[in-house]
């Protein structure tokens, strides 16, 4: 009920429904208090009174007939043999016979690179330099940050050694806010560096804030300071702990597209860590019978509702205690009445 | 007058994940579980308010995986066979729990809830929750926007014209079903790197978020923090998420869900009940499963569980959303203090998160809205858009690459367990832009493929695979997937390039991989403005 429609209605209707709702001194009550009693004893779910009955109503005529109130055309007859799992359909090519080098950024200090040598591109170097398989390959890694890089001119670079085994490594470059670039290749009997592929340019995050500064939008650095404190950079005084507090914050691992998956976002579960041996036990109690199939039955008074063929089966959770459960079952012409009652004791020791 | 302002950003994604060739298949389950759950008592929270006549705004992306999801008539369909089997589940719980008063009250609260998303979903909305979100947006309280057209991260991505293709598909599905372009985007995982906003410009759009860092470290440094946009040098403007609000929703040591008054999400009668009893409502191939009803609370760190409180449970909600609005509160009061404006508080959460994980949550909401409408002077919800319009002038900088994945980088998508798939993703977007120039003007059964190729590129591309494989649970179903669309993808292509589409292949995957019925391949022609591809939004751009 929305407090609208509560507000139309006549505190003696309020007192009604707030009884009905379990509400205690109802008379001592003003209209006011009564609603918002109301208000908050209202199942959360439960819907409006016209959403109630047209609930019901909506569910009378259309539960069970999914397929009658909204169809769905027939899976053509050539796909319902087909099992999109394969295993063909899960082939992928271990490699496009390419010559190319990738880079991407993992973080303020890593790269990654993957790459791919066409086989015509590894015989040629085969026939000037021998063996492809033997050469023994290198990624040189360039600094290019604030250059026109032409191959020769970057600020700095370094080589890594890798095996003809893989084809892919992550570079630990350590330099925030640097731009990089990286050529797979291999030196030369002569010493100098052969690049047989280069690839795309990318620039690493800072790890820090910018130490550049727009005169228009200027703020003393101690106000900034407490500025990235509030918005989670913690307690720390130097701008260093500031920014560890803020990384440390992130790492939590707070809102990570988890839930993306619907996969746990945040473990909450209590696990225990050393011995995992558990047992439950649980005692549920079957009530089964039949009559005439137009016979009334009720089970501890509520009506149930039998099969066609009159027969009736009911599933109850049983706990510790003792249970009465008068059945009685009626003629349709009400003449005849037959009530039995099963006592059921359960006790756990 | 207030002192600043709360944008509560609810972010709702889902993969696309749609399989007619099984009659039943786990992984569509976390559609319908997020419908029941999620999706529709948001809905109901936002219509009640709406009824009531509370003004309110709130930000909501809806992934255009999850906009084409809920226009599907397959999964419509499977939908109310979904709810019809756990209205009769429900049904047997009322009964069975006759003795037990505590599971009694539960078990008929799922009952009326189940029996009102039946309604819900059938009756009110004729099976497309779309239009529940569309009539919150005309009432002026959701600022909807849009998100990567299927969930693609772009800052792995290095092809432009991928990217461009991500958010002109994600514009055309928003306008196709609201009616009117986004003025927003949620980047997918808050994934940015700088240029991504060229691209947004292009396309309309206005404002997008970063995590606190992106805004933190941008340069030239932000004078008001996290606590104001800035405008990156296309005019977009950017928005920092605010760690503080954050933390009290997601903290696993600190955050409200984890209250122990609170809904335990793991003790489910699907694993609980007696396995006769339960097996009609469990997956065809009769693995225990969740069924959604759950009739413990929290309790604490145990393994003897209390039974669940629906009054306690509420009061704590309440209680938690009057914390949560004095903490907001006083940051804004002592922000507002520091800085020369009204500063902004921007919130952003998976909505997922509420109902589904923190059954509570959407409580959570409607308390705190209802409060912050009532009770207090001090903050407004507000959305980006609103702020933009009230403070047009904001200062101009570059956001740092960042994503709001676990350390703040890209290492959630780019690890030992997923790393490989890049060089497949790349390749096929380098094969899209080949195959869309080479062919500029199709027509007939070889526009057909080439739309199909970029219907399984972008099903590639949904950044859900590299990170169920790097989190580790349904990992075989990602792999699968990834691997799909690569042979998908390269089938298509070569039969593009040499001249044999098999009518009956492509048949088969329009059928199956049915996503964006009118997309347009060209818009992986680099040489093809954005301006030509999207009218509408050419024409609201100045």
């Amino acid at each position: 009920m929305t407090r609208e429609e509560l507000a139309g209605k006549t505190k003696k209707d309020l007192i009604e429904i707030a009884k009905s709702m379990g509400v205690k001194g109802t008379s001592k009550l003003t209209r006011e208090e009564l609603i918002e009693h109301v208000l908050l004893l209202d199942p959360p779910f439960s819907a409006n009174p016209e959403d109630v009955k047209a609930i019901s109503h909506h569910l009378e005529a259309t539960i069970g007939g999914a397929d009658s109130i909204y169809t769905q055309p027939p899976l053509p007859e050539h796909l319902s043999k087909v099992a999109v799992y394969a295993e063909a359909e899960q082939d992928i090519p271990p490699s496009y016979n390419d010559t190319r080098i990738a880079l991407l950024v993992r973080d303020p200090y890593w790269l990654y690179t993957y790459w791919d040598i066409n086989s015509e591109v590894k015989s040629k170097i085969s026939q000037e330099y021998g063996d492809f398989q033997k050469i023994a390959l290198v990624l040189r890694v360039y600094d290019v940050t604030g250059i026109d890089f032409n191959g020769h001119n970057s600020n700095y670079y370094f080589d890594i050694n890798i095996n003809n085994y893989t084809n892919s490594w992550y570079i630990n470059v350590g330099n925030p806010n640097h731009s990089f670039c990286v050529d797979i290749g291999f030196i030369k009997p002569d010493g100098s560096f052969y690049t047989i592929v280069r690839s795309n340019f990318v620039t690493t995050p800072r790890d820090n804030v910018s130490e550049v500064i727009d005169e228009e939008w200027m703020i003393i650095e101690e106000d900034f300071k407490r500025l990235y404190r509030a918005a989670g950079g913690g307690q720390g005084n130097s701008s260093l702990e500031l920014i560890e507090s803020l990384l440390l914050k992130l790492e939590k691992e707070m809102g990570s597209g988890a839930v993306s998956s619907l996969a746990s976002p945040v473990k909450y579960q209590y696990q225990p860590k050393d011995r995992k041996f558990w047992f439950v036990l649980n005692t549920e109690l079957i009530v089964y019978g039949a009559t005439e199939p137009d016979a009334k039955v009720t089970v501890q008074g509520e009506p149930i509702t039998l099969r066609p063929d009159g027969t009736f089966t009911m599933r109850f959770a049983l706990p510790n205690g003792i249970q009465y459960i008068p059945v009685v079952a009626s003629s349709a012409d009400g003449i005849d009445t037959i009530t039995i009652t099963p006592i059921v004791t359960r006790e756990t020791i | 007058m207030e002192k600043g302002f709360l944008a509560l950003i609810l972010h709702a994604h889902l993969p696309f994940v749609r399989h007619p060739e099984f009659p039943d298949f786990l992984e569509e389950d976390w559609f319908y579980e997020a419908i029941t759950e999620t999706y529709i008592p948001l809905l109901k929270v936002f219509q009640n308010l709406t009824n009531e006549g509370i003004k309110f705004r709130i930000t909501m992306s809806v992934s255009p995986t999850l906009l084409a999801m809920f226009q599907d008539s397959l999964l419509q369909q499977r939908y109310l066979k979904k709810i019809e089997k756990l209205i009769e589940l429900a049904e047997k719980e009322v009964e069975r729990t006759k003795w037990l008063p505590e599971f009694h009250d539960l078990a008929l609260m799922y009952l009326e809830h189940y029996r009102f998303c039946h309604y819900f979903f059938a009756e009110k909305y004729r099976c497309d929750l779309t239009l529940a979100f569309k009539e919150l947006m005309e009432a002026g309280n959701l600022e909807l926007i849009t998100c990567g057209a299927t969930h693609g991260f772009m800052p792995l991505m290095i092809n432009q014209t991928a990217i461009k293709a991500q958010v002109v598909t994600a514009v055309q599905s928003h306008i196709k079903a609201f009616g009117r372009p986004p003025r927003g985007i949620w980047l997918p995982e808050c994934g940015y790197q700088p240029g991504v906003d060229e691209i947004l410009r292009e396309n309309g759009i206005r404002f997008f978020f970063t995590d606190a860092h992106g805004i933190l470290h941008a340069s030239p440094r932000p004078k008001y923090g996290v606590f104001a946009p800035i405008y990156c040098p296309s005019g977009v403007a950017a928005f920092g998420r605010d760690l503080e609000s954050s933390k009290q929703v997601w903290s696993a040591d600190e955050g409200y869900p984890g209250d122990p008054f609170y809904r335990e999400f793991y003790r489910d009668i699907g694993y609980d009940l007696e396995y006769d009893y339960i097996r009609p409502y469990l997956p065809s191939s009769g693995i225990r499963v969740q069924t959604g009803i759950k009739y413990f609370r929290i309790t604490g760190r145990t393994m003897d569980k209390h039974p669940y409180n629906i009054w306690i449970a509420r009061e704590r909600a309440a209680t938690h959303a009057g914390n949560f609005m004095f903490n907001r509160e006083k940051q804004i009061e002592y922000i507002a203090s520091i800085i020369d404006r009204p500063p902004i508080v921007v919130s952003p959460y998976d909505a997922e998160l509420f109902g589904h994980w923190w059954f509570e949550g959407p409580m959570w909401l409607d308390f705190l809205i209802r409060k912050i409408t009532f009770d207090q002077n001090t903050i407004r919800l507000i959305s980006p858009a609103d702020y933009l319009e009230m403070f047009p002038k904001n200062q101009v900088s570059v956001p740092s690459m960042s994503s709001w994945g676990y350390k703040g980088y890209n290492e959630v998508w780019l690890e030992g367990s997923n790393d490989w798939i890049y060089r497949h993703l790349h390749k096929a977007a380098d094969r899209m832009v080949e195959l869309a120039m080479n062919y500029p003007n199709a027509s007939g059964d070889l526009r057909r493929a080439l739309n199909q190729a970029a219907r399984e590129l972008l099903l590639l591309q949904s950044s859900d695979w590299a990170f169920i494989m790097k989190t580790g649970t349904m990992v075989e179903y990602a792999v699968k997937r990834t691997k799909i669309h690569i042979n998908r993808f390269n089938q298509l292509y070569d039969q593009i390039k040499y001249n044999r589409i098999e009518l009956g292949y492509l048949g088969e995957l329009e059928h199956k991989d049915n996503i964006f019925p009118n997309i347009n391949y060209q818009i992986y022609n680099p040489n093809l403005s954005t301006r030509a591809l999207q009218p509408e939004v050419a024409a609201t751009l100045v």
